[in-house]
């Protein structure tokens, strides 16, 4: 299929779901059973959006000076949970620096990929973390679910992993890369890392 | 936190009014329900200069053909109608992000990628408010132009190693370089790029501490070395035009403003260009591009009466005498004969009436220019009045008030160039002559 058609019709469907996604928002707040479908429509948004950053070429990172506790805060507030979703909490470690370089909209296309993730394997929590590491930020979402080697009911397409990767990769600090890692928490469940120089 | 939101007053810019509406039901949904709508850049520009202050602006990239969100808001920006508290959110569409952002000369607060729910814009507004109010002395310093006190403000977030640390040296750093410790800025930036080494803006202010303060090997290689990083990045492209134009390397210095018009094609940067052209004595350069400064912002609330005026001194300076009046009556008819306008036309008619050998009318216009302009400074209406006495042969009091200008308080340094460029053509009138018949 032709690039730019695909392109036009990806970004369509795109603006279609976000304006789905505000009427179903306004529909939740008189009738909570379309909750989970306010969630699905905001997943496929995500997605759709993912998929075109990763897509679109060559990814620049736009650095710029984030408070990393104030962002994890607000990737929190615009993940929208149905009622019977798990709680999504927040752990900064008190080596967090106060701010930090980084490309603020992608890591949080980064971060909702995780979480997404991480919705469908938790019981009953995801913890959001951010602490320092030698060089890096690093920011974390675990869930409290049975870990990695799973057998999923739906699949994934692995575009998560592939878009998240890649933000990783974009960024670059005097020569350093930065990566992701996926492995199974200490204290269980599975723990989703970002690592940003 | 609701409270916090209920008194703001809102304007949404956008060509689409299905666009604005639905903005106005997200933000009725935070109990704001003070918005207005502007449906194109010039309504919104009135809105701002008879509405009084607002809270926060949205506006949409794409307005229309004729001007670009990023261009209303540099008009607002570099015509000081944007409150300093004021936030203004760019709103854009995923796929043009990459390009918007990049040759933004002047950053709004935010950009808002569409499409956005109601809480994206939430969570938004309450971190840029909370960056406002953070701000707010800083920000109040500066606008009054208190640089000391806003020195002393950044340092105050500087010490507390606040998350507006960065925003306050960047700040420090503008405020040390407005009033010439350039050392001291240079220290700030500095300090930014002890964090990071590679931020754009701090590399910029580097450099620019380094013209100022004589360096300009030193500050031309840091410009390269960013723009290397990033050829999107135009006031790079400023500085080292400046830096050429003090080394007397003309052409260099308009190839870097031409480079950046290529970058960011506003009617902005063609006066840039065009103002730099006519310094510089590249005449057919200066026509071109206030002629299509003109053409761009014709009819709409973005036209410049100055651009009329250079054009018809440009006119002048060739010996096509005809069209230096047609000029002069095209602006009249945009912008009327008063104001600026007056006091500079009389000054190129001057000129005109003494190339036709028509003394009895360019006395006259002397006289009026002389009548018009109130008390001479660094001023375009001064300088242009300078030029017709050097052309009327006075060449004492033409000097004299070329001097006032490079001196005077106001003077950009648009105008400070422009008036020794005066001074120059005065000291050789055979090159002039030379050039006005090529």
């Amino acid at each position: 299929m032709d690039e730019k058609l695909t392109a036009v019709v990806v970004h369509d469907m795109k603006n279609a779901l976000g304006v789905l996604e505000d009427q179903l928002a306004i529909l939740c707040q008189s009738n909570p059973e379309v909750a989970a479908s306010h969630a699905l429509c905001t997943s496929l948004r995500q997605k759709l959006i993912g998929f075109l950053t990763l897509y679109k070429g060559e990814m620049t990172a736009r650095i710029s000076d984030v408070c990393p506790e104030d962002f994890l805060s607000e990737v929190r507030d615009l993940v929208f949970l149905p009622p019977d979703a798990p709680e999504i909490g927040i752990v900064i470690s008190p080596d967090t620096p106060v701010i930090w370089f980084f490309d603020e909209r992608l890591v949080q296309l980064a971060l909702e990929a995780a979480i997404q993730n991480a919705l469908r394997f938790a019981r009953s929590r995801i913890t959001l973390g951010a602490r320092r590491e030698g060089g890096f930020l690093v920011l974390s979402v675990r869930d409290d679910g049975p870990g990695l080697g799973t057998l999923e009911e739906t699949p994934s397409t692995g575009l998560g992993t592939e878009l998240c990767r890649t933000i990783a990769w974009a960024h670059v600090r005097e020569g350093v890369k930065g990566h992701v890692s996926l492995a199974n928490a200490a204290e269980g469940g599975a723990l989703f890392e970002i690592w940003l120089p | 936190m609701i409270k916090r939101f209920a008194n703001l007053r809102v304007l949404v810019v956008d060509d689409m009014s299905a666009m604005r509406a639905a903005i106005k039901v997200q933000l009725s949904e935070m109990e704001i329900v003070n918005v207005e709508q502007a449906g194109n850049a010039d309504d919104a520009i009135r809105m701002l200069e008879t509405r009084g202050e607002y809270d926060a602006i949205f506006c949409d990239y794409n307005l229309n053909k004729a001007t670009s969100g990023q261009q209303f808001l540099e008009f607002i920006k570099s015509q000081e109608l944007l409150p300093p508290n004021t936030i203004f959110i760019m709103v854009t569409a995923e796929a043009e992000y990459g390009s918007v952002v990049s040759a933004a000369e002047f950053q709004p607060d935010d950009y808002l990628l569409k499409p956005f729910t109601a809480s994206k814009i939430k969570s938004r507004l309450e971190r840029l408010i909370d960056r406002r109010d953070a701000l707010q002395m800083l920000t109040q310093r500066l606008a009054k132009k208190d640089y000391a006190g806003a020195v002393a403000e950044s340092d105050k977030l500087i010490k507390a190693n606040s998350k507006w640390i960065m925003e306050a040296l960047r700040r420090k750093g503008e405020a040390l370089l407005q009033t010439g410790r350039h050392e001291e800025a240079i220290a700030a930036y500095q300090a930014a790029l002890a964090m990071r080494g590679d931020l754009g803006w701090a590399q910029l202010g580097l450099a620019r501490g380094h013209f100022a303060a004589g360096r300009l090997d030193e500050a031309r290689a840091i410009a390269n070395d960013i723009l290397e990083r990033n050829g999107a990045y135009v006031l790079v492209y400023d500085l080292l035009a400046e830096i050429a134009e003090d080394l007397g390397d003309f052409d260099t210095a308009l190839d870097c403003l031409r480079q950046s018009l290529m970058v960011v094609p506003s009617a902005r940067r063609n006066r840039i260009v065009a103002e730099a052209a006519y310094r510089m004595g590249n005449l057919e350069v200066a026509r071109t591009s206030f002629e299509q400064a003109i053409r761009k912002t014709k009819g709409s609330i973005t036209a410049q009466a100055t651009d009329c005026l250079f054009l018809a001194q440009i006119h002048v300076d060739s010996g096509d005498l005809n069209s230096a009046f047609k000029a002069l009556e095209a602006g009249v008819g945009e912008f009327g004969d008063k104001g600026v306008f007056a006091q500079v036309q009389a000054s190129i008619k001057a000129q005109a009436y003494i190339r036709q050998n028509d003394p009895a009318n360019a006395r006259k216009m002397l006289a009026r220019a002389g009548n018009l302009i109130p008390e001479p400074g660094g001023n375009l209406a001064t300088v242009f009045m300078a030029r017709a006495l050097l052309a009327a042969g006075e060449e004492q009091e033409g000097m004299r008030l070329l001097d006032v200008a490079v001196h005077g308080a106001s003077a950009s340094r648009s105008i400070r160039g422009l008036a020794k460029k005066m001074r120059r053509d005065a000291a050789e009138p055979r090159k002039v002559e030379l050039n006005g018949v090529a």
